[in-house]
C-alpha cells in the first residue's frame, strides 16, 4: 500500500474514531445524568443539530422534558440502533427482534408507552417514535369505538352541540 | 363512522380506574401520526371518541379508504354487503375531502372501491373538488370489479370495461390529477388504454391486471412523461411497445401467450429493475436476452419467474450477453421447475461482472401445476428439459463482486451441492450463502391426494446440515486458490469448537486480505432455525488472552508481501488492535523455515516489537538451519527450552515421503526425474484436474510406501498419518 494513501486512511480512520467513541451528558428533568456514545445520542435529531451546531458538547444536554426513567430506555433503544450498523441478515434480524421485544415490554404498561413516545417526539428519534405510534395504532386497529374507549379510558366529553356538529357533517351527502 | 358512535356512554363508568388516559394528552404531532397509521374511517371513529380529539378528524394528512373499513358487525361480507359498504366508502370519501383542513397538505389520498356508477360519480366529483382546493402530494384509485375474476364471463368484464370508460368520461378532472391508478378484470375497446393513459397526466404508477382489450387488437404503444412504475399482467397482446416513458424506472410484465418477444424499448433509459413471468408452452420461442434487453442496457435488477414450467429464458455466451447485463446487480429466478438442474443459471454469473446478490427458487407448485397429461398436451403444455449449457469461461474464472447467494428448494443433491460448489470457487468475495426448505404456501395445504409430492429432503437437524456444510465445502479447501486462507478460517473454526467451555478466550483471526472468502453458511428450514458458523467477533475484554498464531496460512507464499504490509499497517494504524495485541500472552511461529524464506524476517521483528515483553513464545519447525536459530534469539527468551520431537541421530528407513516443490513446473520436473529412477512416486500440482488429485491424495493417505511430489497449494493442511519424511525443495 502506499504511504499517501495509507496515511490519509488513517486520519480518516482516526477522524471516525474521535466522533464515534466521543461521549455526551444527557440529563433528565430529575438532574440526573446519563452519559452515551455520540452515535447514539445521534440517533436524536434535536440532539445531532445541536452537536452539529457545535459548542455545548462539554456542557452536556438539559432535558427537562424527560424524566429519569422515561430517558433510560429511550436510551436503550438508541444504544441499540446507534452503536451498531446492521449488515448482514442475522444483524438486521437480531436489531428487529430487539425492537419487537422493546415495543412488546412498553405496550404492558401504556403509561409508560406514552411517556416514551412524547420523549421520542421530543428528541425527534425518528424509528422510536415510528414504533410506539404504530404500536398505539395496532391497539386501536379492529376495535370498535367502544373498544377502543375501554382500552384506552377515554372519557365521554362530548358535548350536545358537538354531537350536533357530527350529525350535521354525516348528513351532508 | 355513521353508525357507531352512539351507545358508548353506558362504558364510561366502567373503565379501569387504573388505566389513566394518557392517550388522549398526547400532543397534536403525535397523535396525528398514530391516526394517520390507521384506515381513516377508523381513525376518523376514534377522533369523535372525545372532545380533545374531535376537531384532529379535520386535520389527516394520510387518507386511506377501503371497503373492507366497511365490514358489517359480524366481521364478514356477503355478495349483498358490498352494496351499502361501497356506498359507505363513497360517503366516506365526500364527508372527510369536504370538510378536511385545506390549509395541510394531504399527502397520500387512496380511495378502493367498486365500479357501481353513483358511487364513482360521488367518489370522481369529491376528488375533483378536492384536487382544485388542497395540495395533494399522492392520489390513489384501486379500482375493483364485483365478481372476482374466477367467477366472471367475457360479458362482464364487457360491461365493467363499458362502466369503467363512462366513470372516466364523467371524472376525467379526478383522473388528471391521480399518481397511481389501479385496474382489473376489464375488457376495453381499442383506444381506451391508451386514453387513459393521455388524460391521466400526473400519473406514476399504473397496474393493468387482466385487462385486455378486443381480440382483433395486438399492438399497445405507450408513451407517458411521468410514469414511474409499470406492471401488465395478462394483457392478452402480441406486443407493447414502450416508445417513451423517459421516467419509467420499474417495470412488471406478466404472462404472454403470442410466441415471441411480447416487449419493445425505446426511450425507457432510466428503466433500472425488470421483472418477466411467464407459463411457457410449446409455441412459446425462448427469449435471447442479447436482443431482448439491447436497449436496456441499464438494468440493475432482473427477476424472472418461470411458473414452474418451461425455461423460456436462452443461455448465451458473455461476450454477447455482456454488454446489455454490465449493469445487473441482483438477479432473482423464481420458480424453476424441480425437474431441471439449475447449472445454466450460471451464465448470468459469467455475463454479468457487477452482480452482487442472485437468489434462486426452485418450487413445483403443484397446485397452479396442470397435471393431467391429457390437459397438458391439449393446452399446450410442454415437457420440461434440461436448459444445454457449457461454460465459457476461461478456466480460473473468477466473479469479485458477487456477495449472495440464496437458494430456496434447496435439496442436498448433486445438482445443488455442485452448483453451489461452483459460485463458491468462482466468487472470491462470497460472504453469505443462505438455503431455504421448499415454499409452502397455505393453498398447498389442501392438495388433490392424486398428485405425488416427493418429500423434500431438506436437512432438518444441525447435524445433518454440518454434515451438508462439510460435503459442499471439503474439496473446495485444496481446489481454490485461497487455500490458506480456507486454512485459517478451518483453524479458526477448530478452535472455536475446542474453546467452546472456555468463555474467557475469543478467536479471532487475521488473515492478509480483509475481504476473505468467509462465506457462512445458513440453512433456514421453514422456522429459520440456525446459522451454522457464527458471525466471528472480537470484543475488547482486557482479561481476554490473546494468542497470535504465525502460520504458513499468514506467511506462505500465496499471500503476497503487499498484502502482508497491509496487515502490518494495520496493527500500526489502528491503535485499538495494537492495543489488543498488548494483552498477547502467548505468541506461537509455526513453520518457523517458511516465515524465512519468504522475506518476512523483517515483518515479523514489526509484529515482534509491537508485542508485549512478557508472554510465552512457542516456535515450531520441522528443520533447524541457522536462520531459523537467529529467528529464535529474536523473538525467544535467553533461557529458551528446545524440545527434540526426533531424537539426535534416529535414523528411519523413509518408506513415506512428500516432497514439497514451490511451483507446479517444478513439481512437474521432479515427479519425471524421480519416476524415471524407477521410483513409486506420484505427483499434485494446480496443472492436474481436481478429480485427479482428489485420487492421489487418497491414494497416498492410505498407502505405506509412497513418494508424493506436490507443489505448495495443493495439500497445505491436509493431513496424512504416519509420514516419515517431508523434504521441502
Amino acid at each position: 500500500m502506499a504511504s499517501g494513501s495509507g496515511a490519509a486512511a488513517a486520519a480518516a480512520d482516526a477522524e471516525e474514531k474521535e466522533s464515534g467513541s466521543r461521549m455526551i451528558t444527557l440529563t433528565s428533568n430529575e438532574g440526573k445524568a446519563f452519559v452515551v456514545t455520540e452515535a447514539s445520542a445521534r440517533q436524536s435529531a434535536t440532539i445531532r443539530s445541536m452537536v452539529d451546531d457545535g459548542g455545548c458538547v462539554d456542557k452536556g444536554f438539559p432535558l427537562p422534558n424527560v424524566d429519569s426513567k422515561t430517558l433510560a430506555r429511550v436510551i436503550q433503544y438508541s444504544d441499540e440502533h446507534g452503536n451498531k450498523e446492521p449488515h448482514t441478515v442475522d444483524e438486521r434480524a437480531a436489531l428487529a427482534k430487539f425492537d419487537r421485544d422493546f415495543i412488546a415490554e412498553l405496550d404492558a404498561d401504556k403509561a409508560f408507552l406514552y411517556d416514551v413516545t412524547m420523549a421520542a417526539n421530543y428528541l425527534h428519534i425518528q424509528g422510536l417514535l415510528a414504533l410506539t405510534t404504530q404500536c398505539v395504532a395496532d391497539t386501536i386497529k379492529g376495535k370498535t369505538p367502544e373498544e377502543i374507549r375501554t382500552a384506552f379510558g377515554i372519557e365521554y366529553d362530548l358535548t350536545a352541540q358537538d354531537e350536533k356538529e357530527i350529525k350535521e357533517e354525516d348528513t351532508h351527502a | 363512522m355513521k353508525n357507531k358512535k352512539k351507545g358508548s356512554r353506558c362504558n364510561r363508568n366502567k373503565s379501569d380506574p387504573v388505566m389513566l388516559d394518557g392517550f388522549t394528552k398526547l400532543p397534536d404531532g403525535v397523535l396525528l401520526n398514530i391516526l394517520d397509521r390507521l384506515n381513516t374511517p377508523d381513525a376518523v371513529r376514534t377522533c369523535l371518541l372525545s372532545k380533545r380529539t374531535l376537531h384532529l378528524r379535520h386535520m389527516l394528512s394520510n387518507l386511506h379508504i377501503r371497503i373492507n373499513s366497511f365490514v358489517p358487525r359480524c366481521g364478514y361480507a356477503t355478495l349483498k354487503d358490498t352494496i351499502p359498504m361501497n356506498a359507505a366508502v363513497a360517503d366516506a370519501t365526500d364527508n372527510i375531502l369536504s370538510f378536511r383542513r385545506q390549509d395541510i397538505p394531504l399527502r397520500k389520498l387512496s380511495i378502493g372501491f367498486f365500479l357501481r356508477y353513483y358511487d364513482c360519480l360521488t367518489i370522481g366529483k369529491a376528488v375533483a373538488r378536492a384536487m382544485a382546493t388542497h395540495n395533494i402530494h399522492s392520489a390513489e384509485f384501486n379500482i375493483l370489479t364485483e365478481k372476482p375474476p374466477d367467477y366472471s364471463t367475457i360479458d362482464d368484464h364487457r360491461r365493467d370495461g363499458k362502466q369503467l370508460m363512462t366513470f372516466f368520461c364523467a371524472c376525467t378532472d379526478a383522473f388528471a390529477g391521480l399518481t397511481r391508478l389501479h385496474l382489473r378484470n376489464l375488457k376495453l375497446a381499442e383506444t381506451d388504454i391508451p386514453n387513459i393513459i393521455a388524460t391521466c397526466k400526473r400519473l406514476e404508477y399504473l397496474r393493468l391486471a387482466l385487462c385486455q382489450t378486443e381480440d382483433s387488437v395486438l399492438l399497445l404503444q405507450l408513451e407517458h412523461p411521468r410514469l414511474v412504475e409499470l406492471d401488465i399482467s395478462n394483457a392478452n397482446l402480441e406486443l407493447i411497445e414502450l416508445n417513451s416513458l423517459p421516467n419509467l424506472k420499474r417495470l412488471g410484465f406478466g404472462v404472454w401467450v403470442y410466441p415471441q418477444e411480447p416487449l419493445s424499448f425505446c426511450n425507457v433509459q432510466l428503466l433500472s429493475s425488470l421483472s418477466l413471468t411467464n407459463v411457457a408452452m410449446r409455441w412459446h420461442k425462448v427469449i435471447r436476452l442479447s436482443q431482448f434487453l439491447a436497449n436496456i442496457p441499464f438494468v440493475k435488477d432482473l427477476h424472472l419467474n418461470f411458473a414452474s414450467e418451461k425455461i423460456w429464458v436462452h443461455p448465451e455466451c458473455p461476450k454477447l450477453l455482456e454488454p446489455v447485463l454490465q449493469n445487473l446487480q441482483v438477479l432473482s429466478l423464481d420458480e424453476l421447475p424441480e425437474e431441471c438442474d439449475i447449472a445454466w443459471t450460471r451464465f448470468f454469473l459469467e455475463a454479468a461482472p457487477s452482480l452482487k446478490e442472485i437468489c434462486i427458487t426452485v418450487w413445483d407448485h403443484w397446485c397452479e401445476i396442470e397435471t393431467d397429461k391429457v390437459e397438458r398436451e391439449k393446452q399446450g403444455y410442454c415437457d420440461k428439459t434440461n436448459v444445454e449449457w457449457e461454460s465459457s469461461a476461461p478456466d480460473g474464472f473468477r466473479h469479485y463482486n458477487l456477495t449472495k447467494l440464496t437458494i430456496y428448494g434447496f435439496q442436498p443433491n448433486e445438482n445443488f451441492t455442485g452448483y453451489i460448489r461452483h459460485v463458491m470457487e468462482a466468487a472470491v468475495n462470497l460472504e453469505d450463502i443462505s438455503l431455504y426448505d421448499r415454499k409452502v404456501l397455505e393453498c398447498c395445504e389442501e392438495l388433490d391426494p392424486k398428485i405425488k409430492v416427493v418429500p423434500s429432503r431438506y436437512p432438518q437437524t444441525i447435524e445433518e446440515q454440518e454434515l451438508l456444510r462439510k460435503q459442499i465445502t471439503e474439496g473446495l479447501v485444496m481446489a481454490s486458490p485461497h487455500a490458506t486462507r480456507e486454512l485459517a478460517i478451518q483453524l479458526t473454526a477448530e478452535a472455536t469448537v475446542l474453546l467452546k467451555y472456555h468463555q474467557g478466550i475469543v478467536v479471532q483471526n487475521l488473515i492478509g486480505d480483509t475481504k476473505i472468502q468467509e462465506a457462512s453458511f445458513c440453512f433456514f428450514g421453514p422456522k429459520r432455525c440456525c446459522s451454522v458458523i457464527p458471525p466471528f467477533q472480537v470484543h475488547g475484554d482486557a482479561s481476554m488472552m490473546l494468542m497470535l498464531l504465525i502460520s504458513r496460512g499468514l506467511a506462505s507464499g500465496r499471500i503476497s508481501p503487499s498484502l502482508f504490509n497491509q496487515r502490518e499497517d494495520h496493527i500500526e494504524n489502528n491503535s485499538s488492535l495494537s492495543a489488543r495485541l498488548m494483552g498477547l500472552e502467548l505468541l506461537v511461529l509455526d513453520e518457523a523455515v517458511h516465515l524465512l524464506d519468504l522475506g518476512f524476517l523483517t515483518d515479523i521483528e514489526k509484529i515482534v516489537d509491537s508485542l508485549p515483553r512478557q508472554r510465552q513464545t512457542l516456535l515450531f519447525s520441522a528443520t533447524i538451519p541457522k536462520e531459523v536459530r537467529r529467528v529464535s534469539q529474536l523473538v525467544l527468551k535467553r533461557d529458551d527450552v528446545f524440545v527434540d520431537t526426533v531424537g539426535l541421530g534416529a535414523v528411519e528407513t523413509p518408506t513415506k515421503m512428500i516432497v514439497f516443490c514451490t511451483t507446479a513446473m517444478m513439481t512437474e520436473f521432479m515427479y519425471i526425474m524421480l519416476r524415471d529412477l524407477k521410483l513409486n512416486v506420484r505427483e499434485i500440482h494446480s496443472r492436474k484436474p481436481q478429480h485427479y488429485r482428489t485420487l492421489i491424495s487418497e491414494e497416498f493417505r492410505d498407502s505405506s510406501r509412497l513418494i508424493l511430489v506436490t507443489s505448495d497449494v495443493s495439500t497445505r493442511g491436509v493431513n496424512y498419518p504416519v509420514v516419515t519424511l517431508v523434504i521441502q525443495v
